[in-house]
């Protein structure tokens, strides 16, 4: 297709006639695309591509272009997880590319005031200009204090740079700052937990293909977000194969109505958890004992100082209930270890950590829990019982001839668990669950999304933490991070702290001002728990430069927008990680096939927008700096043999230092020096993917490769990262509530080695806040990603036969003391802000819980009156310090509410 | 009478009938057009307001043109023959709007369908309008063989005509609002009332209305009556599905209309006829009650579009249920509809107007019925 | 040959991905969903459950939209689809009251008064497909004919995310759709109704 500079001018001059017009973007009778038609010419072309209209993303298609019209997105058949199907937002992608609200050419602001609400003035620039301009700024960011350049990436739909030039950090390190913070960060902080209990990432998964019992807490199993590369699949397999679904979880879903929904009050999950652990503990006594005494540091002898007692050989004890003295944990006369009792090694007093971590439940009867999270305390013993007896503990299966434990039972958590702010205790405890039945890594039990080999045991004979759960072991004050790193070493990202810190940078004494803002699919504003701080800290950024698919937030509050192309124009890779509700689907063979690298051959761009990953090369020349950035990519390729890793380039692959590669180039030797020769860019363009790596079912559970690695029952790596850091924070002389937002003490019990209940500011709130609001994923509408608020499809049916879209859900009870009847419009008032949408009265709510489905509203009306006016869920929410989870740095994302008529 | 001054409001009431028909035809081409909201028919209400006036003008012309056909040279024949035969154009002009293919509509005569009902309605309209046109050519030009011919025709066809229309609406499947055999009832009773409503007015205008017309128009409005109440009763006592869309008409959105039916085109004439008070008001009043009629049978048939799944279905943008089964909106003609519908009424004037004083030998048009209608008001 | 279709209602999540699928195919007019999805909500807190049906044209043998067709424009192809013949169709709209499956829509707007994108022009899309809804014609579930010619199933078939979607040969007792009927002891919608539908349902509706 002839891209005509004539059609750009268009666009463009609608754009400013329609800042002019404040921003109501609305262009009428313009021809709002680019002519479609060649004359003359019939030209059918199917290219084969990825999906990226969610964060799982697992899915291949295949895009049919008619004379440069897409005229039909369908899935591929010969991959192996979506197997032909997509789901409703990956069909709709294709209005994505006609979207009217898109950036149509790389643009300027000429009104150096910078609003959500003030007139950017857009001024249409060439791509040498605006390149240009960026270049220049980072430049002299760099030659004077690279630290002072902050990069946000984020989820959004291209998320690019993830997949792209390095996991999003490859740029901020090349220039050479730490200030990277991914926007989503404080809604995505669910890693923590498996990180540390599992060693794995991104998320714990099930096991579709042998779980019996399933207790989702706070989260979905693939099905609500009727996810294609298999989870919804996998999940009614296994239903069909008779696994009990046990949905806990304030609102009765699509899956808590396929099983089994136990009405929860939102943000109480840790109660409930922690009573489980008491009931299976005192009440049961029924759990995988030899696992807990062989595959965990249960049995680790704990000294006075909460840490391990050591022996002369320097490793963790265990007392030998056989020969009365205490022993390496590796000793391999070791016959009988104490899981009770107190001993006396060398001066000290000591206990087993099982006992311990047993002593810490004592209180947390299921009466307790009950009065705080609703759940009737009969239930809570019946849930229980059922999650231990399903486990059957003892039993073996053979898998590929290989014979595993066989535990078909899992309690697995995500956002609804995390996000809160005790949500690290409550997903940590949730996981201890798991590890009490030992279902750990074996058939029907708890997985990581990284299959087979990851397990690495550390001297004490303990899997090593990964990621945000390795110890801190350093401390810089004044801070360099503006997220806060040094404070939150376990962060996700936080990004609404890094705002607010941008805001007031000398608060914290910190010797660096944000000088140059780039923001790379995400959305700094709207993601914000507080917008108004989200804009501020935006704003108070002397340029800011935005990779922009259309006219949202962050493009409004920019100095020059990078327009960028829509998904399906873009030919890019991704590096699949694996699914991540569950391992596997019920189909034999699935999860060791499915992990793979993806690519998109790109449909030609309709306006004058470009690929980013380029575009950042582009900017890195220009800056004088594409050899350190082939030094980076010549040492780290695109990725490794396995997912999350990476390799330096073969020798013969190795980059030019002087000479500027494409992005493409560069993933072309990446993948030849993973799989060899024939597997460069040219097989991905003909077969739009290549396995990651081919394991067999049994290779699949990591257990396989390690089956004597102990994980933590006693948080022994959790402890000791606090006990390094709390005492150094205690010494800047900060003040905790005025600069955290809790006190040290408050943060110190987030670093126990049990888990504890602790009352939060949620509970706290003032009485006229009488409900709790949450928000619910609806299909077609979750993770503001791939625009799908904009998208005319999702919008117009949506609005027509979904009742959940765009309301206010409230159940009966509610309604009736309000007097409100279906379709009323009412506000959703917290303390921080309110948000008003028409009712939908459902008997699927908890009574004393209202819920604001999906991730709608809008602060800018550049993407259409009708976004900008729908229910908002995040202006209910908070987003500085003290309504952020000191330990991952998730947003509290239940607010308390009152509700009234509008 | 001035003849002249009556000559001249006469055009004026043609020209006002003009002007209210191109208005129509407005109306009509924006929707024509496809312009968005023009009409307030929908996927879940696809027949409404000219559907409502095709089912009123069908059941006048049939009843008017029996009575022309089989009544004696004592009554006003010809006048009724002429308002017959226009209500049936009317009929037939007042479905035109309702099509979106107008210009295809030939393939109704000359390619149809001949197994479905609706050619029904074709064939006998048609041959309604024909023999009422013969009808009025043999009562005008004293024309024996023709007169006769409609008399032994047009007793049946105007008889079949309102069936084939009962039996295009009761056969249609899983539409519980019309599937009642009683309807066909209606039918007839809606089109006799009709017709005898019309010689009620003309023989009220010409004052000398015969006992019997009042009588049997009395009785026609009774037995309507009891077909309402039979209907209603049926639904109340009834628990099943079938008996839901006849309950919403008693409290849903359409019961102000619903009621408004009952006491003004039933009870209120139905009084006034018995104490032989009002004579003309009493007419107008049954007629109008005959055009409610009409329009909330059409709408009764969509009011619930889901039939058993709409149990317990939400969907928003139809809002909500009644005793858990999911509703339509209420139907209400847009402003563009009311033009069009005041367009095809307006037609019927203008060829009342223009054929009465042509076919009889006074100056007798529409205006000369108002006239006399003030007169009888005034008196 | 009678093609027909089997859902599973007891696989079927509600997502809708059948609904974008038949718009991508069909390029329907805004608001026309040929293919559509209902929520319903059943009993009360806390034993309450959301179930979801899908539903499109059940291209019954016995079609009532076909008998009351006045001009012959609702047709029955060889393989037992219903179709309409946009030349024949006059746009009365009595099969939309003759369908008791709301599977019959129409026409009513322009789409380029009424795109997509409010208040903007036609997208390429639109455009290109807008030719097969002329306005003041009565639309339906076309089976996704071309498709079949092509050898691939339906839109919201092959999307189905839960593959709760079986198509196939309904007069070949052997096809897996009729297997799967059997076997599960699939019913029709109204049967009672006579209109002998092609496609059938597992689970309660
Ligand atoms: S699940 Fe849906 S949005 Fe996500 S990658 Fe697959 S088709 Fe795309
Ligand atoms: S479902 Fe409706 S439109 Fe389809 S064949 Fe049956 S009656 Fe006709
Ligand atoms: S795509 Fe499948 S699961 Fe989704 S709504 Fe349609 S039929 Fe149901």
């Amino acid at each position: 297709m002839q891209i005509t500079r004539r059609n750009f001018l268009k666009g463009m001059g609608a754009v400013s006639a329609a800042g002019a017009l404040g921003m109501a973007l609305n262009f009428p009778g313009v021809n709002t695309f680019a002519s479609a038609q060649e004359a003359g010419v019939t030209e059918k072309k199917e290219l084969k591509g990825f999906c990226l209209m969610c964060k799982h993303s697992g899915c291949c298609n295949i895009v049919t272009v008619e004379n440069g019209v897409v005229v039909n997105v369908e899935g591929d058949p010969d991959y192996v997880t979506n197997q032909g199907t997509l789901c409703a937002r990956g069909k709709s992608t294709i209005m994505n590319r006609y979207n009217p609200y898109r950036v149509k050419a790389p643009m300027k602001r000429t009104n150096p005031e910078k609003g959500l609400v003030v007139d950017p003035g857009w001024v249409e620039i060439s791509w040498d200009e605006a390149l240009d301009t960026v270049a220049t700024k980072m430049r002299e960011v760099y030659d004077n204090d690279p630290r002072e350049f902050i990069y946000f990436p984020g989820f959004a739909m291209s998320e690019f740079t993830m997949y792209g030039l390095g996991r999003g950090n490859r740029l901020p390190r090349i220039v050479g700052s730490p200030n990277d913070s991914s926007t989503k960060g404080q809604f995505c902080c669910i890693h923590y937990g498996v990180n540390m209990i599992l060693a794995n990432t991104p998320t714990a998964t099930a096991d579709y293909r042998f779980c019996k019992y399933l207790l989702a807490i706070g989260r979905g199993g693939g099905v609500n977000g009727s996810y294609a590369q298999g989870e919804s699949r996998g999940l009614i397999y296994a239903l069909e194969n008779g696994m009990r679904l046990v949905c806990v979880d304030p609102h009765c879903s699509t899956e808590a109505s396929l099983g089994e929904w136990v009405p929860i009050l939102p943000g109480s999950d840790l109660p409930f958890i922690l009573a489980l652990l008491h009931v299976i503990l005192y009440e049961l006594d029924k759990y995988d004992k030899d696992f807990v005494r062989d595959r965990t540091n249960a049995p680790y002898l704990i000294g006075s100082d909460g840490d391990y007692a050591r022996g002369a050989s320097n490793k963790p004890q265990i007392w030998d209930l056989a020969e009365h003295k205490a022993k390496d944990f590796d000793d391999p006369t070791l016959i009988n270890p104490a899981m009770q009792g107190e001993y006396q090694l060398k001066e000290e007093k000591v206990k087993p950590a099982f006992m311990l971590f047993k002593e810490s439940l004592k209180d947390y009867t299921p009466e307790w829990a009950s009065e705080k999270c609703t759940v009737p305390a009969a239930a809570i013993r019946q849930i229980a019982s059922d999650f231990v007896a399903s486990a059957q503990i003892g039993n073996t299966i053979v898998v590929d001839g290989h014979t595993f434990p066989y535990r078909p039972a899992a309690a697995i958590t995500s956002r609804g668990v995390t996000n809160h702010l005790d949500g690290d205790i409550a997903d940590v405890s949730s996981k201890l669950l798991n590890v009490l039945i030992g279902n750990i890594y074996v058939p029907g039990g708890l997985h990581g999304t990284k299959l087979g080999d990851n397990l690495i045991t550390d001297p004490d004979g303990v899997v090593t933490p990964s990621g945000e759960a390795t110890p801190c072991t350093s401390f810089t004050y004044p801070p360099e991070h503006f997220d806060l790193l040094e404070f939150m070493p376990h962060r996700h990202s936080s990004n609404t702290v890094a705002c607010q810190v941008m805001i007031e940078p000398e608060k914290w004494n910190m010797e660096i001002k944000p000088k140059v803002l780039m923001v790379a699919g995400g959305n700094p504003i709207l993601v914000n728990g507080s917008p108004k701080q989200g804009e501020k800290a935006v704003c108070s950024v002397p340029f800011v430069v935005s990779f922009s698919y259309h006219y949202d937030e962050i493009a409004q509050l920019s100095d020059v927008i990078l327009a960028e192309n829509c998904m399906l124009e873009n030919g890019t890779f991704m590096d699949y990680m694996g699914n991540e509700c569950s391992l596997t689907t019920g189909e034999p063979g699935f999860p060791g096939k499915h992990v793979a690298r993806l690519y998109r051959n790109a449909v030609p761009a309709i306006h004058n927008t470009r690929e980013a990953n380029e575009t950042i090369i582009e900017i890195l020349d220009r800056m004088g700096l594409i050899s350190k950035l082939n030094e980076s990519i010549n040492k780290a390729a695109m990725c490794g043999p396995r997912p999350f890793s990476s390799i330096p380039l073969a020798d013969k692959y190795k980059l030019d230092l002087n000479k500027r590669y494409t992005y493409e180039e560069m993933w072309d030797r990446t993948l030849k020096t993973i799989y060899g020769e024939e597997y460069g860019l040219d097989y991905m363009k003909k077969h739009g993917h290549i396995r990651t790596y081919n394991l067999s079912d049994k290779e699949s559970y990591s257990s396989y490769y390690n089956n004597t690695v102990r994980h933590q029952l006693y948080l022994q790596t959790q402890k000791r990262s606090g006990d390094f850091l709390l005492p150094k924070i205690k010494e800047t002389g900060l003040d905790g509530e005025e600069y955290f937002g809790m006190s040290w003490d408050d943060l110190a019990k987030h670093y126990l080695p049990v888990p504890e209940y602790i009352e939060t500011n949620l509970h706290n709130a003032p009485e006229e806040y009488d409900l709790y609001a949450i928000t619910i994923r609806l299909h077609m509408s979750f993770f503001r990603l791939g625009s799908l608020d904009q998208n005319p499809w999702v919008l117009d049916w949506n609005n027509r036969y979904n009742p959940f879209y765009n309301s206010i859900c409230v159940n009966p009870i509610v309604a009736e003391a309000h007097a409100f009847k279906e379709g009323d419009i009412i506000v959703a008032e917290s303390q921080f802000g309110k948000t008003q949408g028409k009712v939908h009265i459902t008997e699927t709510m908890h009574p004393r819980a209202i819920a604001i489905p999906g991730a709608l509203g809008r602060y800018v009306k550049s993407l259409g009156e009708k976004t900008s006016r729908q229910t908002c869920f995040n202006a209910l929410l908070n987003g500085s310090l003290g309504y952020c989870n000191p330990i991952h740095g998730g947003l509290e994302t239940t607010a308390r509410v009152k509700v009234y008529k509008a | 009478m001035n003849t002249k001054k009556s000559g001249s409001k006469s055009s004026i009431i043609n020209i006002v009938c003009l002007v209210l028909l191109a208005v129509g035809i407005f109306a009509w081409s924006r929707e024509l057009a496809g312009n968005p909201g023009t009409t307030n028919l929908s996927e879940y209400a696809p027949w409404g307001l000219y559907i409502a006036l095709f089912l009123f003008f069908e059941a006048l012309c049939a009843g008017t043109l029996f009575i022309a056909a089989l009544g004696s040279n004592n009554l006003p024949r010809l006048k009724m023959a002429v308002i017959g035969t226009v209500s049936g154009v009317c009929a037939g002009i007042a479905i035109l709007p309702d099509l979106g293919s107008p210009l295809t509509v030939w393939r109704l005569l000359f390619a149809p369908n001949t197994s479905a009902p609706m050619i029904l309605d074709v064939w006998f309209l048609g041959l309604t309008v024909v023999f009422g046109i013969l009808l009025i050519l043999g009562l005008s030009g004293n024309k024996e063989g023709l007169t006769r011919l409609s008399r032994i025709v047009l007793p049946i066809v105007t008889i079949l005509l309102p069936l084939g229309t009962a039996w295009l609406f009761t056969t249609l499947p899983g539409k519980v609002g019309w599937s009642s055999s009683l309807e066909i009832g209606v039918f007839i009773a809606q089109a006799a009332l009709a017709g005898l409503c019309v010689l009620f007015i003309l023989q009220g205008i010409a004052k000398n209305v015969a006992n019997i017309t009042s009588k049997l128009v009395l009785a026609f409005l009774l037995i309507n009556l009891a077909l309402i109440i039979g209907e209603v009763g049926q639904a109340l006592y009834s628990s099943g599905i079938e008996a839901l869309p006849t309950k919403a008409l008693l409290r849903g959105g359409f019961a102000p209309i619903f009621w408004c039916q009952v006491i003004l085109g039933v009870i209120i004439p139905s009084i006034l006829l018995a104490m032989n008070k009002s004579p003309l008001i009493a007419g107008v009043l049954s007629l109008l009650g005959v055009v409610i009629t009409k329009y909330l049978f059409v709408v009764k048939g969509n009011i619930y579009p889901f039939l058993n799944i709409g149990e317990s279905l939400v969907v928003p943008e139809l809002g909500a249920g009644n005793e858990g089964y999911l509703m339509a909106p209420t139907y209400v003609p847009s402003g563009f509809e009311w033009l069009v519908g005041i367009g095809v009424f307006a037609l019927g004037v203008l060829l009342i107007n223009l054929l009465l004083p042509r076919v009889t030998n006074k100056q007798v048009g529409v205006i000369n019925i108002i006239q006399d209608i003030n007169q009888i008001g005034v008196n | 040959m009678r093609y027909g279709m089997l859902i599973d209602l007891s696989k079927c999540i509600g997502c809708a991905a059948c609904v974008m699928a038949c718009k991508v195919e069909n390029g329907t007019l805004t608001g026309v969903y040929w293919c559509n999805v209902y929520t319903k909500e059943i009993g009360k807190y806390p034993r309450v459950k959301k179930r979801t049906m899908p539903s499109a044209c059940m291209h019954c043998t016995n079609a009532p939209c076909v008998k009351a067709c006045p001009t012959g424009a609702s047709y029955h192809t060889e393989e037992g689809l219903v179709l309409v013949d946009y030349d024949k169709c006059i746009g009365c709209r009595v099969c939309l009251n003759a369908c008791p499956y709301n599977a019959r829509h129409y026409n009513f707007t322009d789409q380029r008064k009424n795109p997509y994108y409010e208040g903007m022009e036609m997208t390429p899309f639109e455009k290109v497909k807008n030719k097969n809804h002329p306005i003041g014609k009565a639309g339906k579930c076309i089976l996704c004919k071309d498709r079949l010619n092509d050898g691939k199933k339906p839109a919201c078939v092959q999307t189905c995310p839960t593959q709760c979607r079986i198509f196939g040969d309904l007069d070949e007792p052997n096809s897996e759709v009729s297997i799967a009927i059997r076997n599960n002891g699939a019913k029709p919608l109204y049967a009672h109704l006579g209109t002998k539908p092609s496609v059938y349902y597992i689970g309660s509706i």
